[in-house]
């Protein structure tokens, strides 16, 4: 079942971090629009902005200002803003709600790193949408005669990958159309479990095990090593770590359930990182979408 | 001897009056201290621990007692405010009724704090909080002075008035 605003709204949960005059224009917003809502923009100068599919357009006329930018972290982040842009290199924070903010800004750098943003210009907020039942269709395609298979979701930003990912192992966590799955979570970015002071925000299910805070290919070993996993999920695999830890982690035993970007196996073939991803078969089933972004539809295609 | 007790009052009272002036003297002095101790505290755990301000105002509230540590607390309750209010409204409001004895230049400095905590990255808070600290500094040695010159004075005037409204009376 689909979270639509009519009963629980993540457009105006995320909407709350925002200053009293901009969440009015928000709030004002059609309900429709609301459940369409992917980001919230606000950029120093301009009018805030709401991002819903590849559309972005003006809540209203008001500039937003540099008060405004520094009142919605210090609302995001309980008045511990510096809990958050000592924390920038990451690009994002997460808050309540699993929603994250990216950040933008005049960095400070220390030792040639980014250590802090002394100001800020531009915030985006993205709402974090739980869709339970995404993976319902996918998960019996995903069952060989050995159990689980490995899997790789493949498709454009914007097309819900990783919310396919999260109920693909909400649905394995709980035994949902399957046996029961333990499941290790490599959150790298904090997009899958978004954990907000120690507490998962998305449903996950009663067996999956969460590693964030630390890069996907060690977060993988760390779970393999203590937590004895049936299955290793992990979000976007963009490094040639990701692409090792993959293989590492294939040669365990554990089934394991990635995302890419990308059109098609063969725009997959073309890239050389990819390339060796494919290669070395640690996949055998390849998610790919059908349909348009607002008609979704997924397909497993088995990879030989 | 009805008269006898209201002139006794009156002298106690008087001599009351000057010396609650001289006591509010005392306290300022060891409120202003406290606070700026306070500075320092807040300065030391964003140096290292930089933790959240929930948890940064519950050790300040456990560590200081009295006006300073309620002061605090209810900083750290009004934080479920954040949504309709700034971090620096809290502070300016809970500053307003604690109980701390605070003379305006004081209470001045510490208002400048609450516009920057919890507002900005760490390094911009430890600045501003070491600045606040120093300038607390000045304060205190002026309240020190300023109890050193008057508490004898409070004193002694009010126990002047008391025994001047004595002889007066009778």
């Amino acid at each position: 079942m689909d979270k639509t605003c009519a009963a629980f709204c993540p457009a105006r949960q995320a909407a709350a971090v925002l200053p009293y005059g901009l969440r009015q224009g928000v709030l004002a917003l059609p309900e429709s629009l609301l459940e369409e809502v992917e980001e919230f923009r606000l950029r120093a100068g301009q009018p805030l902005t709401v991002v819903t599919g590849e559309e972005e357009r003006p809540v209203s006329d008001q500039p937003v200002g540099q008060e405004e930018l520094h009142t919605t972290l210090e609302v995001a982040s309980g008045a511990s803003v510096h809990t958050v842009l000592d924390k920038v290199r990451g690009g994002y924070v997460t808050i309540r709600g699993g929603h994250r903010i990216g950040l933008c800004g005049t960095a400070a750098t220390r030792e040639g790193h980014i250590a802090t943003l002394r100001r800020l210009t531009s915030l985006s907020i993205r709402v974090a949408r739980q869709v339970n039942g995404a993976g319902a269709q996918v998960l019996p395609h995903l069952w060989g005669p050995g159990g689980l298979e490995s899997a790789l979701i493949l498709a454009p930003p914007g097309w819900g990958k990783t919310t396919l990912l999260r109920d693909l192992i909400r649905l394995l966590s709980r035994g949902e159309g399957c046996p029961p799955v333990r499941v290790g979570v490599a959150d790298e970015r904090g997009e899958l479990a978004a954990v907000w002071e120690g507490v998962p925000q998305m449903d996950l299910g009663p067996r999956a095990d969460v590693m964030d805070g630390c890069a996907k290919a060690e977060g993988l070993m760390v779970l393999l090593r203590g937590m004895n996993p049936q299955a290793l999920a992990m979000d976007e695999i963009t490094a040639p770590e990701d692409v090792e830890a993959a293989a590492l982690a294939a040669g365990c035993g554990a089934a394991l359930l990635a995302t890419a970007h990308g059109a098609s196996a063969a725009d997959l073939r073309r890239r050389p990182l990819y390339r060796k991803l494919l290669g070395e078969g640690i996949f055998t089933r390849l998610v790919v979408p059908r349909g348009s972004r607002r008609q979704r539809r997924w397909a497993v295609e088995a990879l030989p | 001897m009805i008269r006898w007790l209201g002139v006794a009052c009156l002298a106690v009272g008087a001599a009351g009056v000057g010396l609650a002036a001289a006591r509010r003297l005392e306290r300022r002095v060891r409120d202003v201290r406290t606070m700026m101790y306070a500075m320092e505290s807040l300065e030391h755990a964003l140096s290292f621990h930089m933790p959240p301000m929930s948890a940064l105002l519950e050790a300040m509230e456990r560590r200081w007692t009295g006006p300073a540590g309620a002061f605090f607390a209810a900083c750290r309750r009004d934080l479920d405010k954040l949504d309709t209010c700034s971090m620096g409204d809290i502070w300016r409001d809970n500053l307003r009724r604690s109980a701390l004895e605070l003379e305006e230049e004081d209470r001045s400095v510490l208002e400048e704090v609450g516009d920057i905590l919890g507002r900005y990255d760490g390094e911009r808070q430890r600045e501003s909080l070491a600045q606040a600290r120093q300038r607390l500094g000045v304060c205190l040695e002026r309240a020190a002075e300023r109890r050193e010159k008057l508490t004898r004075v409070y004193a002694a005037l009010a126990l002047a008035a008391g025994g001047m409204l004595t002889v007066v009376l009778l």
